[in-house]
């Protein structure tokens, strides 16, 4: 695995204002832990980040992780993009222990792109990102008729979509036969 | 194997219910006719838009008009005359080939209340303006359709626009009776009919909806004869053709007054 690590935002040293009582508390370090996508850059988030999501907070609860482990193993991610999975972290990052605002204009405006987020951010559970995304699918399809829709996600309509059915079953049904031409020749 | 590219298909139930939550009705119905999935899943998942009141139609003889809430949104089923259906909802139009406008509607109508569910406060028909063959050749196909659903439209209050009570009876047969509660109808009358016409509705006094009505307002000259049909009613706006002693003596004894 290259470990091309990537310090975020949340990685420089961002201390909390001093406040009268956190003065008085004992500071805790904060942990950071480390994730990586398809592309295996490794990206280093703190565990005030990752509360956005449910999936990774839940993992790192149950293994206790030290600084050493959680850097020696970090969580892999293979079925999320590497530019998927840093807009995720680079968002995490920046809504870390802030309220998250009504809407987000920062999300991607390419429909391919805003899919593959859609798709990640709801494996890593991350709510209210779901719920910005969901809304902004939902305005792409507002206004437009069943053909735009049709056109805009290459959805093939019911008719196209029963020739392909059709299609590929006479193609496995041809490579079935095949199959059992090809075992009987081998039985002889 | 090849991996689709990501679409609205691809997408996993979570997040694609949140998206139908977003969505507004114009973009439901539309989604509902881009592929059978997605047609699918929304009749399954009954999204959570803000729920309809109001069902208004129109029926003229090469036409349906279908409102919905006081047209908030409205639905033109037309028919182009060379055998194909011109349809039209905000501002966008497209031909279907080869269709029958009433098939049409009737289709659209059952899947919008396939996700839209059975019930509403108010259903309001207008059957005057289409010629007596053209309308029970569209009742036909309509009614049809609605029979074959395993509910009854639940609907408080049923304002009508008829030329004849035969028009509302098969109508009404397919509205939950439990649920109708108000029936307001007014008798169109042709406009070479200068005199006033007395209408006759004993008909739809024979169904199981008018017993369990509740109030009743007829905006036109109406014949009744036997006043004992309307004692279950606890309020009645009428005109009659024709009273006499006996009807009056017998409305008192229905309490009517």
């Amino acid at each position: 695995m290259s470990s091309t690590e990537q310090g975020t935002s949340s990685a420089a040293p961002a201390e909390p204002t001093t406040a009268p009582e956190s003065a008085a508390a004992p500071e805790v370090p904060e942990s950071f832990y480390y994730v990586h996508g398809k592309d295996k850059v490794v990206h280093k988030v703190s565990a005030g980040a990752l509360q956005h999501s449910a999936l990774i907070h839940g993992m790192i609860s149950n293994l206790g992780y030290t600084e050493e482990q959680a850097k020696a193993n970090p969580f892999p991610f293979e079925n999320i993009d590497g530019d998927i999975l840093q807009m995720v972290v680079d968002w995490c990052n920046q809504h870390k222990g802030k309220p998250t605002p009504p809407e987000d204009t920062n999300l991607p405006k390419q429909k391919e792109k805003l899919f593959d987020l859609v798709l990640a951010v709801n494996y890593l559970e991350i709510k209210e990102l779901l719920t910005y995304c969901c809304k902004q699918v939902a305005m792409m399809v507002k206004g437009k008729s069943p053909e735009e829709i049709r056109e805009i996600w290459m959805i093939p309509t019911d008719a196209e979509d029963e020739a392909a059915e059709k299609e590929a079953k006479k193609r496995a049904g041809k490579e079935a036969a095949g199959e059992t031409a090809a075992a009987a020749g081998d039985a002889k | 194997m090849e991996i689709p590219p990501p679409n609205l298909l691809t997408i996993a139930e979570v997040p694609m219910t949140r998206i139908t939550e977003f969505c507004d009705l114009k973009s439901i119905l539309n989604l509902r006719k881009v592929c059978h999935d997605l047609r699918n899943f929304i009749d399954d998942t009954k999204p959570k838009i803000s729920k309809i009141k109001v069902l208004g139609f129109e029926i003229f003889e090469d036409r349906i008009i279908f409102e919905i809430d006081d047209r908030t949104l409205t639905m033109d089923y037309k028919d182009d005359k060379k055998g194909n259906t011109v349809f039209s909802m905000d501002q966008k139009s497209k031909i279907l080939e080869n269709s029958n406008f009433f098939e049409i509607f009737s289709n659209d109508f059952c899947g919008f209340l396939d996700f839209q569910g059975p019930k509403f406060e108010r259903i309001y028909m207008d059957l005057s303006k289409m010629s007596p063959n053209s309308l029970k050749k569209f009742l036909e196909v309509f009614v049809e359709n609605l029979k074959k659903r395993k509910e009854k439209i639940k609907v408080k209050f049923l304002p009508l626009v008829l030329l004849d009570q035969e028009d509302s009876l098969e109508i009404l047969k397919v509205l939950d009776s439990k649920f109708l509660k108000k029936i307001q109808i007014y008798f169109e009358n042709f406009p070479e009919n200068r005199e006033e016409k007395s209408w006759k509705i004993d008909k739809i006094m024979e169904l199981e909806q008018w017993k369990n009505l509740e109030k009743l307002v007829l905006h036109s000259k109406i014949e009744i004869s036997d006043f004992r049909n309307l004692g279950h009613l606890r309020k009645c706006v009428l005109r009659v053709a024709k009273i006499t002693v006996e009807d009056l003596k017998i409305l008192k004894e229905v309490s009517f007054f």
